[in-house]
């Protein structure tokens, strides 16, 4: 009952958050001098188009432009709500079919770097935690203090380069020219499984440096505790004691933190995908905000931030279940 | 743990012989938290670098020999050797004069030394007007040679500009940049978690949502969203101040975190009951027993959060929308080095981005030289 | 004193902490025996070396290092061990541990793991030890819960540590640490971090429990009162060695050792007269753990030192009956004499 209560809870929290992020959206969208329409029509008329009065008038009235600011985010809103994020003048399509384009890839790249995150730094900080100071542990350092401090786009730009020089591939997008348009086959999964590395290394680096020094910070300061003495004393052996003491208590930061990493994880991936060319959420935003195409900008912002939201809310619920403490209170 | 009153007079640091054990107990906060420091090797190590840099940048127009936005007619040229053997024979360290051959058909550009004229390096030579922070005029270079040739220490760019001179500027702008952003930011930050922690209530509610509300959007597309509404007509200053603004908007959410949730936990310890209890006013609990107490966590997290900073600018400025050319950062600089192209053909270009890491990985260090000697404080 | 029933003989043992700042003797030199059935209470200040005996006995030590001595221990079932040679995380010591000396801790918040229930966290070690399955295990450990007057114990298996009292959480703890019925039991300041209500009914029911038993204890507490409601026998320590070793009682009544008798007189009495006087307080504090003085250790802060002895020359334990020991120079000279 308290469980569902606090599910509850954390629902209408993300709710909320999915309100404030809107209003940032469409602030991005209301920020630039003038509004989107006339520099669309600016636009137009650069092209050569003729552009009549009346249909402009029409178009302003249809997106509520001769309102008050928040009588057009509230439009804005409920249109965002049924699915409608508005026209992107870039690609000259629905917004949401230009992000639904592009949200497998990302989704894909995503998860799989959150596994890859876990399934890293996971044991790299349980060993570091256990055998501090040596030199496992100081190399596991080293490697995190790297990755925190290489930016990600040289990082790709670096990997790139070592891809096209030792191994004669060349490392864009997450398939090769020739398997575009073609069909799922085995040459196409192989290929695409070619193109995989790279980026996923990019995207997690910086993530897994710091979900090793979380893990081994915490399970550091849980090995010191109590209770491990008294498994100890108990005559467990070492290896079980510290899986079902110390490491059990020290996931908690771990999901919980697990929650947080996807913002970051958003921002790795949108650096990457821009430099090596992917077609996830990330380029396009840029490409959005390069060509002022300001209802893409705020749907990818949006889409980005609800996945976040999602995220954090399974990391939430599954904390709820894991934790005793949380679940009952 | 609970000390039974009867038992605390054992407690007592009495003793009238001083021995080390109570020379240290005696000694300040931050006497000890440097005595710990200074054990961490890598954090001494980053502090010197860090110390080299901003003396670097501080005196970066007599350092550099060149101006940073002087184009010359060497267009991509290497490092330039310096050697100390003329003819086989040891002179001063001195360059040789470069000859372009310009290949017809691909246009390539290949640089061969001239060798038999020495050109030695001289030092404290007049060169470029520069004002020194704005306000000493001068023409006085570190080093330089004959102006009939050219030293270029980090190779050339695509103007024939002198990248150590443009390094140097790049870091000037870069690593100011980190320094007045986490400085909003801890404005921010401290004051915003600081209202949360002391009043608490429907303030510290809103204020932890908000908060969080924050940390839910990407940082990257948010701050590539809010610097892309920078309108294109502002000036060179004004851009620079709103980048760091907009770096700062993200990072004062995590200082503020933490001064609030240690402003919580500090309320509750028993030394800041026992003040308020003797009638200290507010005030003097908030600096002299509040502030120590997470002075040291914060300086942690500031020390931590410059990196972040540096390379959040790093990022904007190459993917185009942080800072602009002609400002010259080291960012912007990256640019060059945007294809794989041209990193093959100049690797030199790349230099920028040594800078970058080297910098970010000294701030690093020295925060968690800090944390550790902060936390070994706290035990 | 005789060797007959011992069930623990502790010789000489040294265990120094090696630290970047220097090395730390925690326990310098340190000799007794613990019979069957008795309890030995084990009093000093913080940082005296009780715990780290106390832990050198289960070999769970670490990071200290056991530098000399011996400790030989009487099992039931393995014979003489000699504990001091064992692999600290051998299979011997680990069958060794709880099943035939069990540990008490001192923090009722801490000792018991957050993530598991009651019932696991006791019904683990009855698993582990008597080789029984999980259902009987459940069982055994209500029984325990109960022998320790645990209310409603079938709830309790399966509640969390945060969700019961301090006090609870000690009556479960002595319920795990009885539960296997261990030869000897070590509680580490069981009722330290208690309040005085909780803590006379801990200790009687540790009490209780040992009568019924006839369990060994090694009772460290820094409280003299406390020890001397439980303990047959008191050994006090200071800086790592034992200054006093005699049965309570005798030492209540006329205790020898000036650091015993600061002790002593540091607690507030409610049968004296105090009349504007101050409660009589030790002056100084614990040296410094690196440096520790040369030949007594206490007599910098000692009333009755003698200067050019107690600071030069490390005092011997000297007899003063056949259970009654002290370790200073004021008593050398008049057994001397008598002799």
């Amino acid at each position: 009952m308290k469980l569902f209560k606090y599910i509850i809870k954390r629902l209408l929290w993300g709710a909320l958050v999915l309100l404030f992020v809107s209003f940032f959206s469409f602030l991005v969208i209301q920020l630039p001098p003038g509004d989107f329409l006339s520099s669309y029509i600016a636009r137009l008329e650069k092209s050569g188009m003729a552009v009549d009065n009346q249909s402009m008038v029409a178009l302003r009235h249809s997106y509520g432009l001769d309102q008050p600011f928040i009588v057009q985010y509230g439009k804005w809103f409920y249109r965002f709500v049924r699915g409608d994020m508005g026209v992107s003048f870039l690609y000259t399509k629905k917004v949401e079919s230009v992000i639904v384009e592009r949200l497998p890839a990302t989704l894909l790249l995503s998860f799989t770097s959150l596994l890859v995150i876990y399934l890293v730094s996971i044991p790299v900080g349980i060993y570091s935690a256990r055998r501090q100071y040596s030199i496992g542990d100081f190399l596991a350092s080293l490697l995190g203090f790297m990755g925190m401090a290489i930016p990600g786009f040289l990082l790709a730009l670096i990997l790139m380069w070592i891809a096209y020089q030792g191994f004669g591939i060349s490392i864009g997008g997450l398939q090769s020219p020739q398997f575009m348009d073609q069909p799922m086959s085995m040459a196409k999964a192989i290929d695409f499984m070619k193109h995989l590395p790279v980026p996923i290394i990019v995207i997690t680096v910086a993530g897994t440096a710091a979900l090793i020094r979380t893990m081994r910070a915490t399970l550091l300061d849980e090995l010191g505790k109590q209770y491990v003495t008294t498994a100890r004393a108990k005559g467990l052996k070492e290896s079980t004691l510290i899986h079902k003491y110390p490491v059990r208590a020290a996931m908690n930061p771990i999901i919980s933190s697990g929650g947080w990493l996807l913002p970051e994880l958003f921002s790795g991936e949108t650096i990457a995908a821009i430099v090596l060319g992917l077609p996830t959420i990330g380029p396009l935003l840029y490409r959005a905000l390069l060509g002022e195409d300001m209802y893409l900008a705020a749907g990818c912002i949006m889409i980005l931030s609800i996945l976040t939201i999602i995220g954090l809310l399974i990391s939430d619920i599954v904390l709820a279940i894991t934790d005793p403490r949380i679940r009952l209170g | 743990m609970k000390t039974p009153t009867f038992f605390r007079g054992f407690h007592k640091p009495k003793n009238s012989e001083p021995n080390k054990f109570n020379a240290l107990h005696s000694a300040s906060q931050w006497a000890l938290i440097w005595a710990k420091f200074k054990d961490h090797k890598l954090a001494i190590v980053g502090l010197y670098l860090l110390v080299f840099f901003y003396v670097c940048i501080l005196f970066a127009p007599i350092i550099t020999p060149y101006d940073a936005w002087e184009d010359s007619k060497y267009i991509y040229a290497p490092p330039s050797k310096i050697h100390i053997f003329h003819e086989g024979k040891l002179s001063r360290p001195f360059v040789y004069q470069q000859d372009i051959m310009l290949n017809t058909e691909t246009f390539e550009r290949t640089f061969k030394p001239d060798k038999s004229k020495p050109y030695p390096v001289r030092f404290f030579v007049k060169g470029a007007e520069y004002r020194w922070l704005g306000l000493v005029k001068g023409n006085i270079h570190l080093f330089g040679v004959d102006p009939q040739t050219s030293i270029n220490l980090m190779g050339t760019d695509v103007l024939g500009r002198d990248c150590f001179s443009r390094n140097i500027s790049g870091l000037q702008i870069s690593l100011t940049v980190g320094l007045l952003g986490v400085f909003i930011a801890f404005i921010l930050g401290s004051v915003i978690g600081g209202i949360a922690g002391y009043y608490g209530g429907i303030i510290d509610n809103i204020v932890q949502r908000l908060v969080e509300f924050i940390s839910c959007i990407p940082t990257i597309p948010m701050w590539m969203a809010l610097s892309a509404v920078i309108p294109q007509d502002w000036g060179n200053l004004k851009v620079y101040f709103a980048i760091t603004v907009i770096l700062a908007l993200r990072s004062w959410t995590g200082l503020s975190r933490q001064v609030r949730s240690k402003l919580l936990q500090l309320r509750e310890e028993e030394y800041i009951v026992a003040a308020k209890v003797c009638g200290t006013s507010g005030w003097k609990i908030i600096t002299t027993h509040l502030l120590p107490g997470f002075m040291s966590y914060l300086i942690v997290s500031l020390t931590l959060e410059i990196p972040k900073m540096i390379l959040g600018e790093t990022t904007l400025s190459f993917l185009g929308l942080g800072l602009r050319a002609p400002t010259v950062s080291l960012g912007v600089l990256l640019q060059d080095a945007q294809n794989l192209a041209a990193i093959s053909a100049y690797p030199w270009l790349l230099i920028s981005a040594l800078l970058v890491v080297v910098a970010v990985l000294a701030f690093n260090f020295v925060g968690d030289g800090i944390r550790d000697a902060a936390d070994h404080y706290k035990n | 004193m005789t060797t007959e029933n011992n069930l623990l003989e502790v010789k000489d043992l040294k265990v120094e902490f090696k630290l970047r700042q220097g090395t730390v003797t925690a326990v310098n030199g340190v000799s007794f025996q613990l019979k069957k059935g008795k309890v030995l209470g084990v009093v000093g200040e913080s940082g005296s070396g009780k715990s780290v005996t106390a832990r050198t006995l289960l070999r769970i030590e670490a990071p200290g290092i056991i530098t000399s001595g011996e400790i030989n221990f009487f099992s039931p079932k393995h014979g003489e061990l000699a504990i001091q040679k064992l692999n600290t995380t051998g299979e011997l010591i680990r069958s060794i541990r709880w099943k035939e000396i069990a540990m008490i801790f001192q923090e009722p918040m801490t000792s018991f793991g957050p993530m598991h229930t009651f019932g696991n966290q006791i019904s683990e070690v009855l698993i582990l030890h008597e080789k029984v399955n999980k259902a009987d295990a459940l069982q055994m450990v209500i029984e325990s819960l109960r022998s320790v007057g645990m209310p409603r114990p079938e709830k309790v298996i399966n509640q969390y540590p945060h969700q019961i009292s301090g006090g609870q959480r000690q009556r479960a703890m002595i319920a795990m640490a009885l539960a296997c019925n261990p030869e000897m039991l070590i509680a580490d300041e069981p009722t330290t971090a208690l309040d005085v209500s909780t803590e006379a009914q801990i200790l009687e029911v540790l009490a209780e429990r040992q009568k019924t038993l006839n369990t060994a204890i090694l009772y460290i507490s820094h409280n003299l009162g406390v020890v001397s409601n439980i303990a047959d026998e008191v050994m006090v320590m200071y800086l790592g060695q034992i200054v006093e070793h005699a049965p309570v009682d005798e030492l209540f009544r006329a205790p020898k050792h000036p650091y015993t008798v600061a002790l002593l007189n540091s607690i507030p009495r409610i049968d004296k007269a105090y009349h504007g006087q101050k409660l009589e307080v030790l002056s100084g504090g614990i040296p410094d753990p690196y440096n520790h003085p040369p030949g007594c250790k206490f007599h910098p802060r000692c009333p009755k030192v003698i200067k050019g002895v107690c600071d030069k020359i490390q005092p011997l334990q000297h007899a003063v009956s056949e259970t009654w020991s002290v370790a200073c120079h004021l008593y050398s000279t008049s057994i001397n004499s008598e002799k």
